[in-house]
């Protein structure tokens, strides 16, 4: 026992230094971490964004200029709140509100351009479209935000659906065996907040009369502003059993945004569709992934460039620009008029002779 | 090896001797990946294993199938709210000869196809990593019998010829986007490594003592190690030790 003893003596020595030393030195091994200083969480984000932000050139931001703005504003002294404004003013400038940045403990954020958008949540309401344009309202319930009914007095069948968060975009197939003998469907995807564009296309499938190249997406792979990877192209589809063909109003809000616009870059696309409201957020582009920063705050931005066909930047202020223009005020849904709705009642009945 | 073979208890007289283990232990270790994050990570967790061990005859040959998965925390010191989860699997399968043996010690080479997976996240995906890489490798395994039933092996397999599966310069792509349902068709799709690109090791130090003809002890350390040199950098170094037992038939 005692030369097992002398023999185990020495590897176990050996062994408990080596791992003793492997787990403590995290320094050696991973290098300096990086410090939580002002200064350092300005670099840390605009550099990031510097090689990694997708619109710089479709917005026409020269972000070198910010940097030579905003950078002098920050000092060793700056406290969190005077980071927090600097920042958040150096992000408004990019006008996408795709780009956020969120507080520690997420209990504060701030959102680029989002004034419009945010203004637009008071200038629509739920509550008024049920009890005043409805006869019935149906939720979905497999799906978020997705319900349809009939307008009152009219052979107009109504979709709402509010994300493309869903799990089952097929769900709108079931929904237009309901609403397929009326004459006309209202859409609504007003205060759409966006989701996964494979949700967009399946559910736009539903009301497809071709399919289409309709967009096309590139993701940043470089250190300059204009280095993208190859276009993947993206069509419209028929899906369902079926497609409604009778006429189509698309209603869009300035908050219609992301997957909400993938979706109406697709309606738009068929010959039976119009849409009436605001220009949608312009804000198209599929962000990447939440990224850190030494104070514990964190933000996102979009990765991708989406385009046109023909090469022209979606992302802006461009937006789903609709045929035909039209927005509700405080005032009018505080006066329980929807006028986007009656707009569109109007447009199928003098257009179409659909009451 | 994770300490499944019993040698000391073995007849080397007999056609070959099979051993299927099992093993829990704790994993401790340091990560840092540029895709995932700017900061430096600590991480801890537990871990299980699987082994499977085939002796050919007069311990000429050592077949060894190894299956581990460990789940872990990844910790920053600059903010608790940035805890990130760390999930990972790896399968390794090996068959090595022996090339020189002694009395107490003997020495094995031989190759290993190993198959590694480490997928990392924060907030349900809401920020997320991952590296795997797939091929093979050389591996060198040394016994040393301390004593009829003690005895302590070590080993050190270096990936040669890997497929390597990251993401891409931002993170996301339209084939990640296209595929996110589908996380074994991005872990497999990688491309391969060159040796100055993707740098890694695995060494384990094994204990083993035999209780009786059928059932081993062991306790094993592991050091894994990995650097991955591109525009999104990664660092991880694992330390393991886990404790287990084996059935030799």
């Amino acid at each position: 026992m005692q030369i097992l003893n002398f023999k185990l003596m020495k590897p176990i020595v050996y062994f408990t230094i080596l791992v003793l030393t492997l787990s403590s030195c995290e320094k050696l091994i991973l290098g300096e971490d990086e410090i939580s200083s002002p200064e350092n969480n300005f670099e840390l984000l605009w550099t990031d964004l510097d090689k990694s932000y997708s619109n710089f050139e479709a917005k026409n931001i020269n972000w070198d200029s910010l940097y030579n703005i905003y950078r002098p504003q920050v000092s060793p002294n700056t406290t969190d709140l005077e980071l927090w404004d600097i920042i958040a003013g150096l992000i408004e400038n990019l006008d996408d509100s795709h780009v956020v940045i969120y507080n520690e403990d997420e209990s504060k954020y701030y959102r680029s351009g989002y004034t419009l958008n945010e203004q637009s949540k008071k200038e629509v309401s739920e509550e008024l479209i049920s009890t005043k344009y409805l006869e019935y309202r149906t939720a979905v319930k497999s799906e978020d935000y997705l319900s349809y009914g009939k307008i009152k007095n009219r052979d107009v069948g109504y979709i709402y659906l509010g994300t493309e968060d869903g799990l089952n975009p097929a769900a709108i197939d079931e929904v237009i065996e309901v609403l397929k003998t009326h004459q006309a469907i209202i859409l609504d995807i007003r205060q759409n907040t966006g989701g996964d564009d494979r949700y967009a296309a399946r559910f736009a499938g539903a009301f497809a009369d071709s399919e289409k190249v309709i967009y096309s997406v590139q993701t940043r792979n470089g250190i300059n502003h204009s280095d993208f990877d190859e276009k993947n192209f993206y069509s419209t589809y028929k899906a369902g059993k079926s497609q409604f063909l009778k006429p189509v109003i698309l209603l869009t809000d300035r908050k219609t945004i992301s997957a909400g616009e993938i979706l109406g870059l697709h309606m738009k696309s068929f010959s039976h569709v119009t849409q009436i409201g605001d220009t949608t957020a312009g804000d198209f582009a599929t962000t990447g992934n939440r990224i850190f920063l030494p104070n514990g705050w964190t933000y996102r931005y979009p990765v991708q460039l989406f385009l046109r066909p023909d090469g022209e930047y979606l992302d802006g202020n461009r937006g789903n620009v609709p045929d035909i223009y039209i927005k509700n005020t405080m005032s009018d849904i505080q006066a329980n008029q929807d006028k986007v709705i009656e707009k569109a009642l109007q447009y199928l009945s003098e257009e179409y002779e659909i009451d | 090896m994770h300490g499944t073979l019993g040698f000391s208890q073995v007849d080397t007289t007999k056609t070959s001797q099979n051993s299927l283990g099992i093993r829990v232990g704790y994993n401790q270790g340091y990560f840092k990946d540029l895709n995932f994050s700017p900061l430096n990570y600590t991480e801890a967790g537990m871990l299980f294993g699987l082994t499977y061990t085939k002796l050919s005859s007069k311990e000429k040959g050592v077949l060894n199938v190894d299956l581990e998965f460990s789940s872990s925390q990844l910790k920053t010191k600059k903010s608790s709210y940035l805890v990130s989860n760390s999930t990972l699997a790896n399968l390794e399968i090996s068959y090595l000869r022996r090339v020189s043996s002694s009395k107490d010690l003997s020495f094995y080479i031989g190759g290993e196809y190993s198959s590694y997976v480490q997928i990392v996240d924060w907030q349900d995906f809401d920020s997320f990593s991952y590296l795997a890489s797939h091929g093979i490798g050389v591996k060198g395994l040394l016994f040393y019998d301390l004593t009829p039933i003690h005895r302590f092996s070590t080993s050190l397999f270096i990936p040669v010829f890997q497929f390597l599966a990251r993401p891409p310069y931002n993170g996301i792509d339209e084939e990640i986007i296209e595929n996110q349902d589908n996380i074994a068709k991005i872990i497999f799709n990688g491309s391969p490594s060159s040796v100055g690109q993707y740098l890694a090791l695995e060494w384990k130090i094994n204990y083993l003592l035999s209780i009786s003809e059928k059932v081993d002890l062991s306790a094993t350390y592991l050091l894994r190690y990995q650097n991955l040199s591109e525009i999104n950098k990664v660092i991880h170094l694992q330390n393991q030790l886990s404790i287990g037992a084996n059935i030799k038939f």
